[in-house]
């Protein structure tokens, strides 16, 4: 079968909100945040963005870089609340699939650092950087022998990883993938946005008249992903559906989306197509969101334009910071759990409608009905990918 | 799938009818000789250095400005296989054709050209248009920019196994109609701290180290880009079809004993009793690593070389034997990898 | 050598606008949109340049547009916080 829902049985959530998929829910309808300075590393900018950094998370023995570790944390509470006994499964049946930016590039700096001082370092940053591709490292901690990736795609990498799932279940490559994403907060990818100008001194300020930029977040999250017969036989506890994702890249720029979000659009109508739903069956929009000028500008006028404006526009970023390949991943989780739960919280930072956007997010609590909401990645080079999620 | 067109940057020359040429000679790839300092003295390794020779005539200069050299080789084969496979894409087409692309280290040159900006003049001169060309589907970001395509993209990352991972991805887009074609892209590129890193790595690994891949012992490096454009299977006869796409635990044995020929990437597996060696030594296995070096997308070079061996019904690179394939032949390629796995791609032609 | 020119051959050189020489350029044509034709990415790729080269902070791109207006706007802008430039 091509088409067709495939079943969320498990979520494990790691962000600055902290550890856990019910207590991030929890934090976001309470609407508090606390983004700050970097304390992982030191940076010398003439402006410094905030950042959201996830300190609850420990380290992981066995786990060579902290992507990895929250990418294991993320898995391990994934697995508990979906009951999913990996021992009975057959190995070469559950797949891994994550979406990662710094996870898959070699750029431990201390180690380049030296190569660069023309010193000699030891080896040892390669040889771990061997063996930690975040899809792999997952897959040998836990004897999984089925299909295991890392999927770059910049920004949107956690949403195209649980699109990229959903088709292996489909088409039959394996029975059930660890499906999601993960990424730390380190020097380039903070370095790289500050010099984009792309980032804010403030705490961000998503889909606001007044916003100035984004803050880089971190985290992990993966959700168990099974095909509806699998998922039946063994009685999983169902927590939602993924029933569409759509993808399509712009062909306009290589940082900046395209003005009418002729990429978005696409991926929308493919992602609601696959679901056989249409825009009124859409109880609110996991927006990108990361509050950047362009951003939310380009995506807030594309979803007035489907959705219409009484639409449900809700970004998380402001409450996570944009946790780049750990994003798309997170929201998903969020919007299942929004919408079982029946409600979304604020978007934290939004306090005024962009009248050159022309609709507004959440301020508060707000009572979401209905059963399907999509969740929004946009990524450099024109990627745009969208989910559509179903309740339990 | 069918292979509708290949698209070839490699160290034998640009172009399916080049790398043709090239996999006929015994000399031939552009090569390198790099003696690296390590701290246990220097190590030679070979480069297998390729090109974007040949690009002037899909881009002009002032569009390929932002584009380090690796974003240009995927442009270049990309735009190579659509001209192999006669078609120019409208503006229909283009939203119906999608990215499938594989790589194992990703844009390399551009991360430590970011991180000597930053080093060299601090974190303020950090450069946007390094760290925009460093992030893994930069390439894919390019291709899409260079052609118009405005299909939906993934840019893949697994090592050895990055290559299977673009294909199962482009025949489930096929199958379900997401798309009408796909381009799928394989490539590596090579830099001084990653041929450093190499040479660095002890050749003996210690006892739970993962082996260096695909050059432990050989030290071959490769680079380069393929390009395979591909549609679904239209039962056309002479079309090239590639298929099977299988991931197996156990050595496939009887790959060698069921097609014509099978191509082999038994990566870090070199020496006496290695299973490298024990495949070589069956009639039917045939390498492209002394033409090409070896890097983690190696594979996809592989699957190229096949589909060409079949398009000209001969086998190349020559096996020991007869290189001629007769009708009904078909072809393996398959990569062993080191978590004790093996991928298998198998065509022919119809 | 006038700081105009200098600045030419810095956008000539470091934003790799290949066919195009420092003659080509006139110290009052527009460098964004039109003109040069350069774009958002360039703008930012221009701030951390004259940091690079002349060592000028400029924050944010809001209340920059002027200055990169043309070649003579981020003369005189670099005269402005460099006097010795």
């Amino acid at each position: 079968m091509s088409q067709g829902p495939v079943m969320v049985t498990g979520m494990g959530c790691v962000s600055a909100l902290g550890l856990g998929a019910a207590l991030s829910h929890q934090r976001l309808l309470e609407g508090g945040r606390a983004p700050g300075l970097p304390t992982l590393f030191r940076a010398d900018c003439k402006e410094y963005g905030l950042v959201f950094e996830a300190l609850a998370a420990p380290p992981v023995l066995g786990a060579g870089s902290r992507t990895n570790a929250m990418a294991f944390l993320a898995a391990d509470e994934a697995l508990a609340a979906a009951r999913l006994e990996l021992p009975s499964l057959d190995p070469a049946r559950v797949g891994v699939c994550l979406g990662t930016t710094v996870g898959c590039s070699l750029n431990d700096e201390v180690f380049y650092r030296y190569f660069h001082g023309q010193e000699m370092p030891g080896p040892e940053a390669f040889v771990r950087y061997l063996s930690g591709n975040p899809a792999q490292a997952l897959a040998r901690r836990l004897g999984l022998r089925g299909p295991a990736v890392s999927v770059g795609n910049a920004c949107a990498s956690g949403t195209d990883a649980l699109g990229l799932a959903r088709r292996w279940l489909l088409d039959g490559l394996c029975d059930a993938v660890l499906a999601g994403g993960c990424d730390e907060l380190c020097r380039t990818p903070y370095l790289g946005f500050t010099s984009l100008l792309n980032t804010s001194p403030e705490p961000c300020r998503p889909f606001d008249r007044a916003r100035r930029g984004l803050n880089l977040g971190e985290g992990a999250a993966v959700l168990i992903l099974e095909s509806a017969a699998a998922a039946q036989a063994r009685k999983a506890p169902v927590q939602g559906r993924i029933s569409g994702y759509g993808s399509a890249v712009d062909a306009h720029h290589a940082t900046a989306p395209h003005p009418e979000g002729r990429g978005l659009k696409a991926a929308t109508a493919r992602a609601l197509g696959e679901a056989g739903l249409k825009p009124a069956d859409i109880a609110f929009i996991n927006a990108h969101g990361t509050a950047t000028p362009a951003n939310d500008q380009v995506e807030g006028r594309s979803m007035l334009e489907i959705f219409g404006p009484g639409a449900v526009l809700v970004s998380t970023k402001g409450a996570t910071g944009h946790a780049l390949g750990a994003a798309g991943a997170l929201e998903a989780a969020f919007t299942l759990m929004a919408l079982n739960d029946g409600q979304v919280g604020p978007t934290l930072g939004f306090e005024e409608m962009d009248p050159a956007i022309g609709l507004a997010a959440t301020r508060a609590k707000t009572p979401v009905k209905g059963s399907a909401a999509i969740s929004n990645s946009l990524a450099f080079g024109g990627q745009n990918s969208v989910l559509v999620l179903q309740r339990a | 799938m069918e292979i509708l067109g290949i698209g070839i940057v490699s160290p034998l020359g640009n172009g399916a009818e080049a790398f043709w040429q090239g996999l006929g000679r015994e000399h031939g790839p552009a090569t390198a000789e790099r003696s690296v300092a390590t701290s246990q003295g220097p190590r030679a390794l070979t480069l297998f250095e390729s090109s974007d020779a040949g690009l002037e005539r899909f881009a002009s200069r002032a569009s390929l400005r932002r584009m380090d050299s690796f974003g240009k080789w995927a442009l270049l084969a990309a735009s190579l296989a659509l001209e192999d496979a006669g078609l120019a894409l409208g503006d229909a087409e283009k939203r119906r054709t999608g990215l499938a692309l594989a790589t194992g280290y990703g844009c390399q040159n551009a991360t430590y050209a970011f991180l000597d900006e930053v080093i060299d003049h601090g974190d303020k001169c950090a450069s946007p248009t390094h760290f925009a060309n460093s992030v893994h589907n930069a390439l894919a970001s390019q291709i899409s920019l260079g052609l118009g395509i405005q299909g939906p993209c993934q840019t893949l990352s697994a090592f050895e196994q990055s290559p299977m991972h673009a294909l199962w991805c482009a025949r489930g887009w096929l199958e379900s109609g997401t798309v009408d074609r796909v381009l799928a892209g394989f490539g590596d590129e090579s830099c001084g701290l990653l041929e450093y890193a190499i040479a660095a790595t002890a050749q003996r690994p210690a006892e739970g180290q993962r082996v260096l891949p695909w050059n432990e012992g050989s030290f071959k490096v490769g680079t380069g880009y393929a390009a395979l454009l591909l549609g679904p299977d239209g039962g056309r006869p002479g079309a090239l079809r590639l298929g099977c796409l299988e991931q197996l635990s156990a050595p496939p044995e009887q790959a060698f004993a069921r097609h014509r020929a099978v191509f082999v990437q038994a990566h870090g597996q070199r020496g006496p009793g290695s299973l490298h060696e024990s495949w070589m030594a069956l009639g039917n296995a045939v390498e492209t690593r002394p033409f090409l070096g070896a890097m983690p997308t190696s594979q996809g070079f592989d699957i190229a070389a096949a589909a060409l061996s079949l398009r000209h019904g001969q086998l190349r690179p020559a096996p020991k034997g007869s290189a001629l394939l007769k009708p009904g032949d078909s072809l393996a390629c398959v990569q062993a990898d080191t978590d004790g796995g093996y991928h298998v791609a198998c065509l022919h032609k119809d | 050598m006038r700081l105009e020119d200098e600045l030419k051959e810095m956008l000539i050189r470091e934003l790799k606008l290949v066919d195009v020489k420092p003659e080509d350029i006139k110290d009052e044509d527009p460098l964004f949109g039109e003109g040069l034709g350069l774009d958002s990415l360039d703008a930012v790729e221009v701030v951390v340049l004259l940091q690079k080269n002349y060592g000028i902070e400029v924050k944010g791109m809001e209340n920059n547009r002027e200055v990169f207006s043309s070649i003579k706007a981020l003369a005189d802008f670099v005269r402005s916080k460099k006097p010795q430039a």
